[in-house]
């Protein structure tokens, strides 16, 4: 396949320095993102710092795609094995945090049961601070995500014991 | 291919390899295996991250805010424009200019060192204010009962990011020294070219840490 004169490819100059300063860019606009107070434009029919949120990591990917592109010159790759193994990363890596997240993310929804069994309550939901004294770390695992709520516990009872 | 340096050897093709061509393709299948294995490493911990986000949100939040995104934004420009410093010795490798490939790699040490004192720096005030993880914990004026998880990740994260700049500076200087060596031309350019591969990954690593860890919030 790779019968040209010489070993692997030339990233163009250009390119290199384009990508930085895009990157640079792309760095001040996530930045630019994060300290935007979402809160000020009192929309409260939708989850704004969610969706900042998603549009912050959106950028990453973003710059991510720039990276592997031109940085790490995949615009360039000749080899089609080189792309499978870097590609086929990916789409391993989504279904493991497809599956993870889907797992996590509604345990107690689908056997209601499931917390008995594991004998705990999320210490987030509880209201009681005595609650919170149970919060190992084990326990943010089974917390569902709807009630993922603020809790004003005392710090003292903040680190697992 | 005018060559400004020379009385360096010239790089002779491994006896098992029939061509450069053939040297170079398979050093680099092998480098991009090893990078796969290295997004699939860093990936269980963004998995990790994910979840806790999802899950506790407020919590994630809270940390999020201790941590000064100034020094993550002077880290991200260091990274950022050490990967153009490798990029660029890449091609002047390619061309042979030796002298620049040194130049370029002297630079992307400095800047790579700058990244690792401002994390130190920054670990330093974290260790001061006591957000250390699990057992450690002994940080005051936090509301959120998880909010010592979040710095569990932070540290791991950062720490293992942290160790891949240290070995590619390690790496760096290894080029470094192959460029005293050997000289580079567009047939030979493989330690530069596999050094910045694995930069650029440190640099794609940094890329989705620096708004997880610092702008989430």
């Amino acid at each position: 396949m790779s019968n040209h004169e010489y070993p692997g490819h030339a990233i163009p100059k250009p390119v290199i320095i384009g990508s930085y300063f895009t990157l640079l860019f792309l760095a001040a606009v996530m930045i630019g993102l994060s300290r935007l107070d979402v809160a000020r434009f009192g929309i409260d029919w939708m989850d704004l710092h969610a969706l900042k949120t998603c549009i912050i990591m959106s950028v990453a990917l973003v710059m991510g795609i720039i990276v592997s592109m031109f940085l790490m010159g995949l615009r360039y790759e000749n080899k089609l094995l080189n792309m499978t193994i870097f590609f086929s990363n990916f789409v391993f890596l989504f279904i493991f945090v497809l599956f993870t997240w889907v797992d996590t993310s509604f345990r107690g929804e689908v056997d209601p049961s499931f917390k008995e069994k594991i004998n705990f309550t999320s210490p987030v939901k509880d209201e009681e601070p005595a609650a919170v004294q149970e919060g190992a770390a084990g326990a943010v695992i089974a917390a569902p995500a709807a009630e993922a709520k603020p809790a004003a516990a005392p710090a003292s009872a903040a680190p697992a014991k | 291919m005018a060559n400004a340096t020379a009385g360096l050897p010239e790089h002779h093709v491994a006896h098992h390899f029939d061509t450069a061509n053939q040297e170079f393709d398979s050093i680099k299948t092998g480098m991009w295996l090893f990078l796969a294995s290295e997004i699939m490493m860093f990936g269980a911990l963004f998995v990790g991250a994910l979840i806790f986000l999802t899950l506790h949100p407020a919590a994630f939040r809270e940390g999020a805010n201790h941590l000064d995104w100034r020094l993550g934004a002077i880290n991200t420009f260091f990274l950022l424009t050490s990967g153009l410093t490798m990029g660029l010795a890449v091609i002047a490798a390619q061309a042979g200019q030796q002298a620049k490939v040194r130049m370029n790699l002297v630079m992307s040490l400095f800047l790579a060192s700058g990244f690792l004192v401002v994390k130190a720096y920054e670990y330093s005030l974290k260790i001061h204010h006591g957000t250390l993880p699990g057992r450690l914990w002994h940080g005051e004026g936090f509301h959120d009962p998880f909010v010592h998880v979040f710095y569990g990740f932070y540290f791991v994260m950062t720490g293992l990011h942290g160790l891949h700049v240290l070995i590619g500076m390690g790496l760096m200087i290894f080029a470094l020294t192959r460029a005293s060596k050997v000289q580079f031309s567009r047939s030979y350019f493989t330690p530069i070219e596999m050094v910045a591969l694995y930069w650029a990954l440190v640099d794609l690593v940094w890329v989705f840490l620096f708004p997880l860890l610092y702008l989430i919030g």
